[in-house]
């Protein structure tokens, strides 16, 4: 330990996230060997939920800021591609910029507003602006309304119909979960991240070093906003159907879960948090087509038995398993 | 003329709703500062024990009666159970474990009840209309909706400003630190909050109940509505959850019917009908956006900010 | 330090006025800070001092008057300008980044003055151009050897100190020290009163302080501040044996 370290919330998580980029690489090789062709298109849904789950990640782990309305991203993402694609414009190049736009325009108009207050009417805020985003959706009647929207065919790629093919959209979507991890990765660690670390942990010392926090945390709310658009650019792609349901509420929630299962503030928690709600509902709802009488009590006793936190809990048990010490 | 005046007594009465449901809600934050996400289904709970004791007595009053007995017990319970642990833990931990309860309880009531939704029927004494001149008929049950609204409103505002648990709230509300400072017995104040609140929810849903399916999920919608109320009225403030719930209740109301008018010059009735219900919904937000960019404490914030 | 008159004041208050409802907190408060000078500011609990100091930092706003820094108006200056244009202060209640180590908050601080304060990419912990200065500091306040100390875990007078090296990474030409000995032992109080003896000179300093030995050992210069106004200005012992600051503030205390 000859350098001092300055992040004292995690450790270095270079090794994990090599891992599981390497095992994830290798998916679609193995079930093509084993014949377990279902296993890429569940793959590749957990790695888009990953996306998402790791958007919400930069602002609710690094930003301490608890959006309930992250699922609104998705739905604006989603929305542009599907209605793209039904126009005829669905092409990658046109599809993909659009959904980032769109997504981070809505994040910048909307953060300008909810970023002003902290708190309890923060999370309230994220959350009433996640509703309207799903109206909205409810109002394209022209595409589907209420219902949703099947859609034609999945987004071209310079006129080809490469993402057809579900190994290619397997490591499409694998690359942009790639990315965005070694992206969000080296941020957290950069200058802008530590800045917003600090920001999460004292506010008005930050500004009185100089740092317009206001500032920082719109950008860091509106690139989260995009990484969330893209995610919800995949999931038109992958499900070939959009709906206001994507956007609903009851998915921001499922995103918190998601973060903090895999634990807040680690990146590639987010991916084992995607992973184990997913595992979560595929094994319950095995059991019962009631599987959420089942899931919401496992959420709560999962609250209530972890004293002190749930982000405690998890730093001790990485504690633990890094063998090191705790106090 | 008289379709708006049908109009404004239809913002009325929901405006009157969604205020019970946020007064609650309200006063948990202020004083409490825990986030509840689960309001919302102690108003759903509301209605379906009005539905199911009314339909087992087959009298409105008793059915009502036992419905918000019922509902007490039902907060009180969650309050020892759960929400207690709550309170000293994180807004993520609240907002987590509260929607766990959400997820429980929507399902739950699905495996009880069944998904269809249920009719209660309008008691008979309130069945009927009143003339509102021009041959415009208004349902007697809406009026009662909007004099027992009325009515709690009065109570609570009494309540609120007149005794001495009412100055507790306030204070509470204020600087909730101070209270213990008082030697006051916080724990006990936070459960009569919390049963109060839930009551309201629970007496909205149950008076709603005659004249909106009830149905699982009927709550979601009504939390966030509630949100909204009390962002713009202003966190932990009681006549702000009143101004706030009105002008949501009146908006929406207006926006939706205006704009389902508006929408069928350009599209048939069953479109019309979809945009509006998005772009009425949408409206709610934008108010809330304005205010808040121009008061970011809300039109009446009960904390004295510095 | 005698012919004041031919040194223009780097922060100077005119006329400030706040008052939180009927309360009149601030009423009327003018005073000033020359170059490389201590101007300490005591008073009795209550009297006012630590909201002016917010509205110098730009936390508050003031009612009416005006703050000016180096001759430039900034009543209206946002307070991270402030801090850009060379205002640093200290929080009477500890404010550090608990969750950073000790060089991870000073080097925070350096880099508020880097020329890229917000890079994405480049790792901060391996940043030399943060860390070299930021350790430097460190030295500086005598926490050298705590640097890879978590900031949440340092003792209150470490804290303390840390705020000092914070203040000073931002290159200020005024820091603004509210209470900095509050809830300190008497060695703790005598290091850092050595501590802020070294910076004379080189800062200009406005200092709030209850400890009535560092205040007269320190100041160039001393501000009696009672009931929102000031009662009196003067060297040290002017103040000191003033009848009016003795009968309002220091009433039977020993000195």
């Amino acid at each position: 330990m000859s350098s001092p370290l300055i992040f004292s919330t995690k450790r270095s998580s270079f090794w994990p996230v090599v891992v599981l980029c390497l095992g994830l690489a290798l998916v679609p090789v193995v079930a093509v060997l084993t014949k377990q062709g279902h296993w890429v298109s569940l793959t590749t849904q957990m790695m888009i939920l990953a996306l998402a789950a790791l958007s919400l990640d930069l602002i609710l782990g690094i930003g301490g800021l608890l959006s309930f309305g992250h699922a609104a991203f998705i739905g604006l993402g989603a929305y542009t591609t599907g209605i793209l694609i039904q126009e005829g414009k669905g092409d990658l190049l046109i599809a993909l910029p659009m959904s980032l736009v769109v997504s981070g325009l809505f994040a910048f108009v909307t953060g300008i507003v909810a970023l002003r207050t902290r708190g309890v009417v923060f999370i309230m805020i994220t959350l009433a602006f996640g509703q309207m985003a799903y109206f909205a959706a409810q109002a394209l009647y022209a595409y589907g309304g209420d219902d949703g929207l099947t859609l034609d065919g999945r987004s071209t790629v310079f006129g080809l119909k490469l993402l057809s093919n579900k190994i290619v959209f397997y490591y499409l979507t694998f690359a942009c979960l790639a990315g965005c991890l070694l992206l969000l990765q080296r941020l957290s660690r950069a200058r802008f991240g530590r800045v917003l670390l600090g920001a999460r942990d004292n506010a008005v010392r930050m500004e009185t070093l100089g740092y317009d926090v206001f500032r920082v945390r719109l950008m860091a709310y509106v690139l989260s906003g995009m990484i969330a658009g893209l995610a919800g650019f995949l999931l038109a792609n992958h499900t070939e159907f959009v709906s206001p349901a994507y956007a609903a509420w009851q998915r921001s929630g499922d995103l918190i879960f998601m973060v903090i299962i895999g634990g807040v503030g680690s990146l590639w928690g987010a991916v084992g948090g995607a992973l184990t709600y997913l595992l979560l509902e595929e094994g319950l709802s095995g059991l019962t087509e009631h599987w959420k009488v089942i899931f919401g009590p496992l959420i709560i006793l999962f609250v209530l038995l972890t004293h002190g936190g749930i982000e405690g809990v998890v730093a001790r048990l990485r504690d633990m398993m890094a063998g090191g010490r705790h106090d | 003329m008289s379709l708006l005046a049908i109009q404004v007594l239809n913002g009325l009465q929901l405006g009157l709703l969604m205020f019970l449901v946020a007064a609650g809600l309200t006063l948990v934050f202020g004083v409490m500062d825990f986030i509840n996400l689960a309001h919302g289904v102690q108003y759903m709970m509301g209605a379906y024990l009005a539905a199911t004791f009314i339909g087992w007595t087959g009298h409105f009053v008793i059915g009502l009666g036992m419905a918000l007995i019922g509902i007490m017990i039902f907060g009180l319970l969650l309050e020892r159970v759960m929400f207690r642990h709550l309170y000293a833990r994180s807004h993520l931990d609240q907002v987590l474990a509260t929607f766990g309860l959400i997820l429980f309880l929507n399902q739950g009531v699905k495996m009880v009840w069944g998904a269809a939704p249920l009719g209660v029927p309008v008691p008979e004494w309130f069945q009927g209309s009143v003339l509102l001149g021009d041959g415009i008929l208004y349902p007697v049950y809406r009026f009662v909706i909007i004099g027992s609204g009325l009515l709690m409103a009065l109570v609570l505002w009494l309540v609120v400003e007149k005794t001495r648990l009412g100055m507790l709230v306030r204070a509470g509300a204020s600087n909730a630190t101070m209270l213990s400072a008082l030697g006051v017995d916080v724990r006990k104040l936070f459960m009569v909050i919390f049963a109060f609140g839930t009551m309201l929810a629970g007496f909205a849903g149950a008076m709603a109940a005659p004249i909106l399916s009830v149905e699982p999920g009927m709550g979601d919608q009504v939390l966030i509505l509630a949100f909204v109320v009390i962002v713009i009225g202003g966190i932990g403030s009681i006549r702000g959850a009143f101004a706030g719930a009105l002008l949501v209740g009146l908006i929406d109301t207006l926006a939706r019917s205006y704009s389902v008018d508006f929408m069928r010059l350009f599209v048939g009735p069953a479109a019309a009908r979809g945009i509006a219900n998005g772009l009425s919904s949408m409206f709610i937000y934008l108010l809330m956006a304005l205010v808040l960019f121009l008061r970011p404490d809300g039109l009446f914030p009960a904390r004295g900010r510095t | 330090m005698t012919d004041t008159a031919a040194i223009r004041p780097v922060l100077q208050i005119e006329g400030l006025k706040k008052s939180f409802g009927a309360l009149n907190v601030t009423n009327g408060v003018s005073l000033s800070v020359n170059p490389g000078e201590i101007h300490a500011l005591i008073g009795p609990n209550g009297a006012g001092k630590t909201t002016l100091i917010h509205q110098i930092a730009g936390l508050l706003r003031p009612d009416a008057g005006h703050i000016l820094f180096d001759g430039r108006d900034i009543t209206t200056t946002s307070m991270p300008q402030r801090a850009r244009l060379g205002l640093a202060r200290t929080f009477q209640i500890t404010s550090i980044v608990p969750s950073l180590t000790a060089l991870g908050n000073v080097a925070l601080a350096v880099q508020a003055g880097a020329d890229k304060p917000l890079g994405f990419w480049t790792p901060v912990d391996v940043d030399d151009s943060l860390n070299s200065p930021a350790q430097a500091l460190l030295e500086t306040v005598g926490l050298g050897a705590r640097a890879g100390v978590i900031a949440g875990q340092l003792s209150h007078g470490e804290k303390r100190a840390l705020e000092i090296a914070m203040a000073l990474a931002l290159k200020p030409r005024v820091i603004l020290l509210d209470e900095p000995m509050a809830g300190m032992g008497h060695e703790e109080s005598a290091r850092l009163t050595d501590l802020l003896k070294s910076l004379k000179g080189t800062y200009a300093m406005l200092l709030v302080e209850h400890d009535m030995e560092a205040v007269f050992s320190l100041a160039d210069c001393v501000s009696v501040l009672v009931d929102g106004h000031v009662l009196a200005t003067g060297s040290a012992d002017m103040v000191r044996n003033d009848p009016q600051v003795r009968a309002a503030y220091l009433g039977d205390e020993a000195f």
